[in-house]
């Protein structure tokens, strides 16, 4: 024998697919009768019965003077009074106010009216600011562009300047790479410079005047002395030395240039 | 047959004061609530705001109320709402109503409290004063010994 739930489960089988079918269209509908997705409502199952703490809630009133009891008694009655016919005087003086033309009908129609005056105003500002903000903005950008052209010609005159060094420096250098030492003028160099020897073996004083000692020779012969003699004996500046002097010195200077080249 | 709603009130709107404070700040709205029949579910379902209430004494000792009288006016005459206790007494403080009764019996309450305090003072005052006019008199009494 079947049990309930399983009788129920069976029916939902046989109409899942019509409720399928419906389920999209009526969602409306489901909500009305409570079957869409919402949180349940808080509190007791309708079925349980009153929780004891409710039944049995008995209600204390705080305790009051009699004297108090029996002024409020009639204080309240006045009071009512009064106020039932404060009432009806509001409700008088409301219509009365309506047809005066001060009631909620008339008071819309005013403040539309100032509010369309107000827009129109703050539309008219809005103008004229808009004016005073283009005028304002164009003295800006003729300001920023004149900016713009004179650091541009700035830019413009610096690069041509380093233009016109960097020329100058590669023009010197090709100037220069005459004397250069290259794969072709290797040998010629070589001899030349085995011609025009340098010799950085000198003293020298504040005028400039070089003594070399010994003197410098082109060829060696004969195996070079390892002692150079007594060198503090020799007097520099002496006849003989001056006259060699001067040509070591055209030589040196000479020889200088050609090193610098190189 | 239980009725849902009561057929005279119903849909009469109810003004009152709705809580707008927060921690250990009271502070108070004065507002219109659609019908107090349909529970206290639909009181968040606030229809206007027509004054304020601040309970807490401000510097110079005021609690301070701000009333529209003129839509209180209308939810008054026009519409018959129904008025909280506490609203009615503001209303009467306020002037536009008379004064409510429970403001009477507490205003008496409170100035016999007050009363009894300025005797118990007074009494207190002249306690004191006995106490030290008493031990003058043994000092002299003892002087002349």
């Amino acid at each position: 024998m079947l049990s309930a739930y399983q009788r129920l489960n069976v029916a939902a089988a046989t109409s899942s697919a019509s409720l399928l079918t419906s389920a999209c269209t009526s969602s409306a509908q489901q909500q009305q009768r409570g079957l869409g997705r919402r949180m349940p409502k808080q509190g007791k199952p309708p079925i349980l019965p009153p929780a004891k703490k409710v039944l049995y809630h008995v209600v204390h009133v705080p305790w009051q003077k009699p004297e108090d009891v029996k002024e409020l008694l009639w204080r309240r009655h006045v009071y009512n009074n009064a106020v039932t016919s404060l009432r009806e005087v509001f409700r008088a003086e409301l219509q009365q106010n309506a047809a005066i033309g001060k009631g909620i009908e008339s008071m819309k129609e005013a403040e539309e009216k100032e509010l369309e005056e107000l827009i129109s105003e703050n539309e008219r500002r809005n103008k004229e600011k808009a004016a005073a903000r283009a005028a304002r903005e164009e003295a800006a950008s003729r300001e920023t562009k004149l900016t713009m052209l004179n650091e541009i010609e700035e830019t413009l005159l610096k690069q041509k300047e380093a233009k016109r060094k960097s020329e100058q420096e590669v023009q010197a250098a090709i100037e220069r790479s005459a004397h250069f030492v290259t794969k072709d003028n290797l040998e010629t160099k070589v001899l030349a410079a085995l011609e025009n020897p340098v010799v950085y073996d000198f003293a020298i004083d504040k005028m400039g005047n070089k003594f070399p000692n010994p003197m410098p020779v082109k060829y060696q012969e004969g195996t070079p002395t390892r002692q150079k003699g007594r060198l503090y004996d020799e007097t520099l500046g002496s006849k003989i030395t001056a006259t060699v002097i001067e040509n070591t010195a055209e030589k040196s200077e000479s020889s200088e240039t050609e090193r610098a080249n190189v | 047959m239980r009725k849902l709603v009561i057929p005279k009130y119903f849909g009469r709107p109810s003004i009152g004061l709705a809580l707008f404070g927060c921690t250990n700040r009271p502070f108070y709205h004065i507002c219109v609530f659609p019908d107090r029949a349909l529970g206290r579910r639909y009181e968040s379902n606030i229809l206007e705001q027509v004054g304020t209430f601040d309970p807490l004494p401000n510097s110079k000792n005021e609690k301070l109320v701000s009333l529209n009288f003129g839509r209180l006016k209308y939810w008054l005459g026009e519409r018959n709402a129904h008025v909280s206790v506490p609203v009615l007494e503001l209303l009467g403080l306020s002037g536009l109503f008379p004064i409510h009764p429970k403001t009477f019996v507490r205003a008496r309450d409170n100035r016999e409290v007050l009363k009894a305090k300025e005797a118990a003072a007074i009494e207190a005052a002249s306690k004191k004063e006995d106490e030290e006019v008493a031990p003058e008199e043994q000092q002299s009494v003892a002087a002349k010994v």
